[in-house]
């Protein structure tokens, strides 16, 4: 359980506090609802460009980082598919510049061509560095493009292809700006050693001055249901072959979503899991196999991935895999395996949330998701799954016609 | 309305307080113990002399941390598995260079179900054919995969030529090594090693969980903190540089091996690191990456094992700049030796490491980790005290003094691979 409490400034920023005396630090977190789904197909890796330029200081501040370094404060940013995050990490006598520096960034963005032309070189050597020279760090960008034919999940966050960011002009940072970055587009976290009422001051003090903005009104071309099975194979230098699976799953606010969760730990997550005790230890025809989902907004995907032991074809390997999806239906868990599972979903729920930062960032996902009380409803969601619950949306995932299977093959045994 | 061009006004951190421990004995074992946090959880650290140091075979440490928990004489790997999953607990072991580690976290409501399997598992191990053969097979794979990446046969490399090819902090996993480990080479490895040093509990302690780690741990094998066995270090400084055909970048490690926590200079050391590479703002960031764009990051830091300190910068450059990233570097060097550092940017370093301080006492589990070292490398609070006023007292001249006597390019290990 989180408590918290929220309020609106009268520009439309929501605010959102979360009060731990027991921390000498105050985390400032600001998430934008804007993601790499909101790129246009000719500027993807826009979003997440953009995010790198935000730390270019602002009308107001020379130096973004430098104040709160000053200040004895950490920070960062991340950006996914779905939304834009930024935080301070700050010690509490110090929380004005950490407000400070966001409500200018938010109100009064301030981009030179030498900031763009440096962190778009930046940004392609990030590209570089966790896609390009990484074995199977490409894997993502085939993945998407097989599981979505129309929904701008299409592409991953870093971007299609180093000539997207290369082109990215100061026009189209003044333009994103402007949509996105706004009181009525982003939701303020106040979280740590702060009072609702020291919050209410602050935060009306440094944020109340901003223009409003417009509210993006999202309106993105929606995935056509698969039909038929899709597969691909891509040859690359890597030491060894490597299976990828993915099926469209229900977004997070639709029935089924935390059943498919469940479905993927009962398959992976731990040493006791399925496919971990089966296709590693028992049978042995996998290294390593993983199920997860990727937790997005929208209509997202269930991914199994594995990498066979040599002398397992790729037949076989995907057949193991496709036994094992099938045994979830035919030999479904017994009432201790979903107590396991539920279990552990419980414990880790306590476990991510000792730290404020990640007392914020569940506030902060539940509340740009529509509605900041799910946050505390979410234990009560998976507690109430049952067998029959389980083994039906099971049944529904792992169909042939909704599957995408990627094989990555090392070039000396393509085949 | 606010002033916007006005800074406000900043408090320097100066202050850390970290609270002492408290101290109980499970049958001859010490455990040092914090309680604290607001949730049920519950965190145990035994730490056992299963490092790299203690081996008389490479690898054996590293491969019977990952079978421990594998199988007891009692209890099968599924077994194991299936009653940490089923009571949401992390239970790991993991071998450092210097001690092995069995954590166990979980929930309060959890542990008297749990500590039963710790006594056995450290008690009665069963190192078994099968299961060393699906670990050898395993790590096989993923060392496989990971010779692919520039950063992990640059980083082995760093290490080879800083501490030796043969040294237990230096020398590089195998397929070779991997395959030669039996299990009656673990079984000698653990039951020569077997035995805990100490254990940390931190998080929900109160009587009953002491009651209860009493009572199921208090006849665990203790084993006598005597001195690890010494091994020379073997540094061959020189540039290595590796060519990689199709690599579109290079990684590039520099460094060597460093004094390390307890000496007197290490405090004002680590400010100049922080400065140099160990922070966003640091000269390697704001020339390397913010003002040329060469990378995505670059860092420098500074480690500390038992037995010898080290210092490393480290960076994933684009390969065509590779020449210029590494020149940049050494001027950067250069400048520490012969420019003072200016008073608004030791201030701010200061500053900003008193802020990493703050974070590091920041819950009892944080705070955990602080005494864990402390005990690791026998020092006690005052002395953590004494380097954070030695931090405070760091001056422009002494950073200078430093930089000449500890960043000499001759001493260096200059490793590019790609």
């Amino acid at each position: 359980m989180i408590r918290y409490n929220q309020f609106e400034l009268e520009n439309g920023l929501r605010v959102i506090v979360h009060e731990d005396s027991s921390t000498p630090f105050v985390v400032v977190n600001v998430i934008y609802d804007v993601g790499a789904r909101d790129e246009s197909p000719e500027r993807t890796g826009f979003a997440h460009l953009f995010e790198h330029l935000m730390f270019g200081g602002s009308k107001h501040v020379p130096e973004f980082d430098k104040p709160l370094e000053l200040a004895g404060a950490k920070n960062n940013a991340f950006t996914n598919n779905d939304v834009t995050n930024y935080y301070d990490i700050i010690p509490k006598e110090n929380l004005d510049t950490a407000l400070w520096l966001e409500s200018d960034r938010m109100g009064y963005l301030n981009i030179d061509q030498h900031a763009l032309d440096v962190q778009r070189k930046v940004v392609v050597e990030e590209f570089k560095e966790r896609y390009l020279t990484k074995p199977y760090g490409e894997v993502w960008h085939h993945l998407r493009q097989m599981a979505y034919t129309t929904h701008p999940y299409q592409w991953p966050t870093i971007g299609l292809t180093t000539k997207h960011i290369e082109e990215a002009e100061l026009e189209d940072v003044r333009a994103f700006f402007e949509k996105h970055y706004n009181p009525s587009n982003a939701i303020l976290l106040l979280a740590g050693n702060i009072t609702e009422a020291e919050a209410r001051d602050k935060a009306t003090t440094w944020f109340g001055d901003l223009s409003p903005g417009q509210k993006y009104v999202r309106d993105l071309p929606q995935e056509p249901e698969q039909t038929a099975a899709r597969r691909k194979v891509v040859k690359a230098d890597v030491p060894l072959d490597a299976l990828y699976m993915a099926f469209p799953m229900p977004a997070r606010n639709e029935a089924g979503y935390y059943e498919c969760d469940l479905i993927s730990d009962v398959l992976s997550n731990g040493h006791s899991s399925r496919l971990y005790r089966s296709l590693v230890k028992e049978k042995q025809q996998f290294s390593s196999v993983h199920a997860y989902i990727l937790g997005s907004f929208e209509r997202g995907l269930f991914i199994i991935e594995g990498k066979p032991l040599p002398g397992i074809s790729n037949e076989e390997a995907e057949g193991a895999i496709w036994s094992a999806l099938h045994e979830l239906v035919e030999q479904p868990p017994s009432e201790r395996e979903l107590q396991k599972v539920k279990n552990k979903v419980e414990a880790n729920l306590v476990y991510q949330r000792m730290q404020p930062m990640n007392k914020a960032l569940a506030l902060a996902f539940s509340a740009i998701g529509g509605d900041v009380s799910e946050v505390n409803e979410e234990d009560a969601k998976y507690q109430a799954i049952t067998v029959e619950g389980f083994t039906s949306v099971a049944k529904q995932l792992f169909r042939k016609e909704k599957s995408n299977t990627l094989w990555w093959l090392a070039e000396s045994t393509a085949k | 309305m606010i002033d916007r061009s006005i800074a406000p006004d900043i408090v320097p951190i100066r202050e850390i307080v970290l609270s002492p421990t408290q101290h109980s004995k499970l049958g001859a074992m010490p455990l040092f113990y914090l309680t604290g946090g607001d949730q049920e959880v519950v965190q145990l650290e035994l730490i056992f002399p299963g490092g790299r140091v203690h081996e008389s075979k490479p690898l054996t440490a590293q491969l019977a941390a990952r079978l421990l928990k594998e199988g007891t004489t009692s209890k099968s790997a599924a077994e194991i598995a299936e009653l940490t999953d089923f009571h949401g607990a992390h239970l790991q072991a993991n071998a450092g260079y210097d001690n092995a580690t069995l954590s166990l976290v979980c929930l309060k409501k959890h542990l008297a179900q749990l500590l039963p399997l710790v006594k056995d598992i450290l008690n009665h191990p069963q190192f078994s054919e099968q299961e060393l053969a699906i670990q050898q097979r395993r790590s096989i794979q993923q060392l496989v995969v990971n010779q692919e990446k520039t950063d992990y046969l640059a980083q082995r490399l760093f290490h080879q030529k800083v501490f030796g090819l043969n040294h237990p902090y230096g020398y590089s996993s195998s397929k070779e090594k991997y395959e030669s480990i039996t299990t009656a080479d673990l079984n000698d490895f653990y039951t020569s090693n077997k035995g805990i040093l100490y254990g940390f509990a931190a998080g929900k302690i109160d009587t009953a969980t002491l009651d209860l780690l009493q009572h199921h741990l208090c006849d665990i094998k203790t084993a006598d903190s005597a001195p690890q066995p010494a091994h020379p270090l073997n540094t061959t400084p020189g540039q290595y540089h590796q060519e990689r055909e199709n690599a579109q970048q290079s990684s590039i490690r520099l460094g060597k091996p460093m004094i390390s926590l307890q000496h007197p200079d290490y405090a004002s050391l680590q400010v100049l690191n922080v400065l140099f590479g160990g922070y966003f703002g640091s000269r390697l960031m704001s020339n390397i990456r913010e003002d040329k764009g060469f990378t995505y990051g670059i860092y420098s830091s500074l480690g500390n094992f038992k037995q010898t300190g080290y210092w490393m910068i480290g960076t994933e450059v684009g390969k065509t700049v590779a020449k210029d990233a590494l020149a940049e570097i050494y001027k950067e060097i250069k400048r520490l030796q012969e420019e003072p550092i200016p008073d608004s940017e030791l201030e701010l370093v200061k500053n900003y490491i008193m802020g990493s301080y703050l974070s590091r006492v920041d819950g009892p589990f944080a705070q955990a980790k602080v005494h864990r070292g402390l005990i690791e490398h026998q020092q006690t609070i005052a002395d953590f005290q004494q380097r954070i006023q030695r931090v405070l007292q760091t001056t422009p001249k002494r950073l200078m003094e430093l930089a000449k006597e500890h960043f000499n390019a001759q001493d260096f290990v200059e490793v590019v691979v790609g």
